[in-house]
């Protein structure tokens, strides 16, 4: 370019030297008269020649120099935002590759599609609106969202910028636009913390390595009197009113810590107060193991428990003495010291008199139940013979076993098996399963009692093969009233509470209880006793000293 | 002829106690249905044995017992308890304050009568 305009201004001066020779402009004749104008003015072009090459020399200089800059410029752009540019037709014809990566799909995949396919359905009558304003050449400003091809939602603020050529024809659009799903994410997380602040019950974050409080709900913040929004932000959990150095708070999640549960649960008085605090590990990829702590205040509703536990024993305590009387009565009727009484009338009192019997084991049982879950039955713990007591159950259960055909055949009893249990609340647990095993087998049928020991625990099965549990009464077996045998005959009508004390017994000892059952094939009750090791130890030193 | 001296509060298991006894035979019954009441007729009786509900309005079984204990004469009568059934420690207790025998309620009136000599006869 540089070249072709010194070229043509050398062209100019030369014409115009030709021209001063053939022709003397000023019309004068003489060399000297020639020379005098021809010198000073071949000196002037040639000024002119010179400063216009510099000149264009510059011109290009500064032309280099946008140039760069210009593609600095789209390097930064393309480097800090998502661009592309769409057709007249609205297809993709350019897209850059932070755009791409966002996306997710391969470029092959997206130039010449539908831009509008980029967006979910619910957001493209809204796109096809902005779409529209770009098309009448107006540029559009604005926060949109699209989806990755992973179905993740992907927030943008974008600009549209209609594009058109020389003539003002409209070629298309450029979608200029950075990715905001962060911020607003984080829009997103203070909903949630102000939600958090609405609740009454205490919300902390704490890390998992320092035990260092991250965030604390308002709730927990009044409580721990730091109500000031950043004071809490150097204290750890030893800081907090709940009174655990951070040692004793670890070894209290322990099982969470080392991945052996999903939650811990811990209960904690502070004062007059009880709480209960669920302890849950969240991963934060950003900020590494944290761990959830939800607090819950139970003083009020353990205050509502234990007022409905006495309702239900004040109410059984009641219920107590006129049922002895009906039962008193009809017995003494049923026993002939009233007279003679006709047929028909036995029958309707032998109806009364047994319904006042289930009345009263009804009574007893709820009892029972609410004496072993509120705790106010001592349980006598000995370290016995799990194996004498199911023997001694076996002998008791006899009658049930000849009243139904059944045989009970123990397994694993020759050797001694000790475990540390209520010895009668522990028969109870045996001949309620054994009963029960008699009463849904079929007549001739055996009930395999197994006895297994294993290095933590006593276990014993309880094994029928009579009609079987359906799956869904299977489920809340263990629920008071579950009365899953119900439709099965009257014959075996319990009161519907057996398996509920008799799992309350169980999770008392710190045991547990299962049941797997098939129908039309039997059931199979499985109980735990755990056996500590350091009372087997205590135990046999005693036994080795005497 | 046993004399029995009877507190019990409600009605009809004093008419069901007085009919089962009747039927057994063989005893002498005074029913009060107060341990003030018990304790103000408890001298002129002079009973063989004492049947005493543990829960009355008022003054209760067992505080009843202690006062009549201290009556000329009483401090040796066996005493068997009335009461709604209870757990093992709780019988345990009742024993511990002198009492002969604790029978449940309900309690199985055909029998009562046999249990009331048994606890005679052992004494």
């Amino acid at each position: 370019m540089t070249l072709t305009a010194a070229k043509q201004t050398l062209q100019v001066i030369l014409t115009f030297l030709a021209s001063t020779q053939l022709s003397p402009i000023f019309g004068l004749d003489g060399l000297n008269e020639h020379l005098q104008y021809t010198i000073p003015l071949t000196a002037v072009l040639l000024v002119l020649f010179v400063s216009t090459l510099i000149l264009e020399r510059r011109r290009e200089r500064i032309q280099d120099y946008s140039n760069h800059m210009f593609a600095q410029a789209t390097k930064a752009l393309f480097e800090h935002s998502m661009v592309c540019f769409s057709d007249r037709d609205g297809n993709l014809s350019f897209i850059n590759d932070k755009m791409v990566a966002a996306l997710g799909r391969p470029l092959d995949e997206l130039i010449g599609k539908p831009e509008i396919e980029l967006f979910p359905e619910a957001e493209r009558l809204r796109v096809n609106r902005i779409l529209r304003i770009a098309a009448n050449g107006d540029p559009w400003q604005g926060e949109l969202r699209f989806e990755n091809a992973f179905g993740k939602t992907i927030w943008i603020s974008a600009t549209i910028m209609p594009f058109a050529d020389a003539t003002g024809t409209h070629e298309g659009h450029f979608v200029v636009c950075t990715d905001i799903t962060k911020s607003k994410e984080s829009e997103t997380h203070k909903t949630i913390f102000n939600s958090l602040d609405a609740l009454q019950d205490q919300v902390l974050l704490v890390d998992a390595d320092t035990l260092a409080i991250r965030y604390m709900n308002r709730s927990a913040r009044v409580f721990n009197e730091m109500q000031g929004e950043t004071r809490y932000e150097s204290k750890t959990i030893a800081d907090l009113r709940l009174g655990f150095t951070g040692q004793a708070f670890r070894a209290a999640i322990e099982d969470l810590l080392n991945d052996t549960v999903n939650i811990a649960e811990l209960s904690v008085n502070v004062e007059d107060r009880e709480f209960e605090l669920r302890v849950q590990a969240v991963d934060a990829l950003d900020e590494g193991l944290q761990l959830m702590i939800v607090m819950i205040d139970l003083t009020a509703w353990n205050e509502a428990e234990r007022l409905r536990a006495q309702f239900v024993s004040d109410v059984s305590h009641e219920l107590r003495t006129p049922m002895t009387s009906i039962k008193g009565s009809v017995g003494l009727i049923l026993s002939g010291g009233s007279g003679e009484i006709p047929e028909k009338a036995r029958n309707m009192l032998e109806i009364a008199y047994r319904n006042a019997d289930r009345l009263l084991d009804l009574v007893n049982d709820l009892l029972d139940l609410e004496k072993i879950t509120d705790g106010a039955v001592p349980f006598d713990l000995e370290y016995v013979n799990v194996s004498d007591l199911l023997s001694e159950a076996v002998l008791a259960n006899e009658g049930f076993a000849q009243r139904f055909d059944v045989k009970y055949v123990v397994e694993g009893a020759g050797v001694a098996k000790f475990a540390e249990v209520d010895r009668d609340k522990t028969i109870q647990v045996l001949s309620n399963l054994m009963s029960n095993a008699a009463k849904f087998s079929k007549p001739g049928g055996t009930i395999d009692l197994r006895l297994k020991v294993d290095v933590d625990h006593v276990s014993i099965e309880v094994e029928d093969y009579g009609c079987g549990i359906p799956p869904a009464q299977c489920a809340n077996i263990f629920d008071r009233f579950s009365q899953a045998h119900r439709d099965s005959g009257s014959r075996t009508r319990g009161t519907g509470l057996g398996l509920a004390i008799v799992k309350a017994i169980i999770e008392r000892h710190g045991g547990r209880i299962d049941v797997s059952s098939k129908v039309g094939q039997g059931t199979k009750f499985t109980i735990e006793f755990p056996v500590r090791q350091e009372t087997v130890e205590e135990h046999t030193a005693e036994n080795s000293a005497a | 002829m046993i004399r029995v001296l009877q507190l019990e509060d409600d009605p009809d298991i004093t008419e069901i106690c007085q009919m089962a006894l009747g039927m057994t035979g063989g005893f002498e019954l005074l029913q009060c249905a107060t341990g003030q009441e018990a304790l103000e007729k408890a001298e002129a009786f002079a009973p063989d044995l004492l049947l005493i509900d543990v829960m009355l309005p008022g003054m209760s079984g067992p505080d009843t017992l202690n006062h009549l204990r201290k009556l000329r004469g009483f401090a040796e009568i066996p005493a068997i308890f009335f009461t709604a059934r209870l757990q093992k420690d709780e019988i345990g207790k009742f024993m511990a304050q002198g009492a002969a025998k604790v029978i449940a309620k309900p309690f199985d009136p055909l029998t009562l009568g046999d249990e009331l000599i048994e606890v005679y006869n052992r004494n």
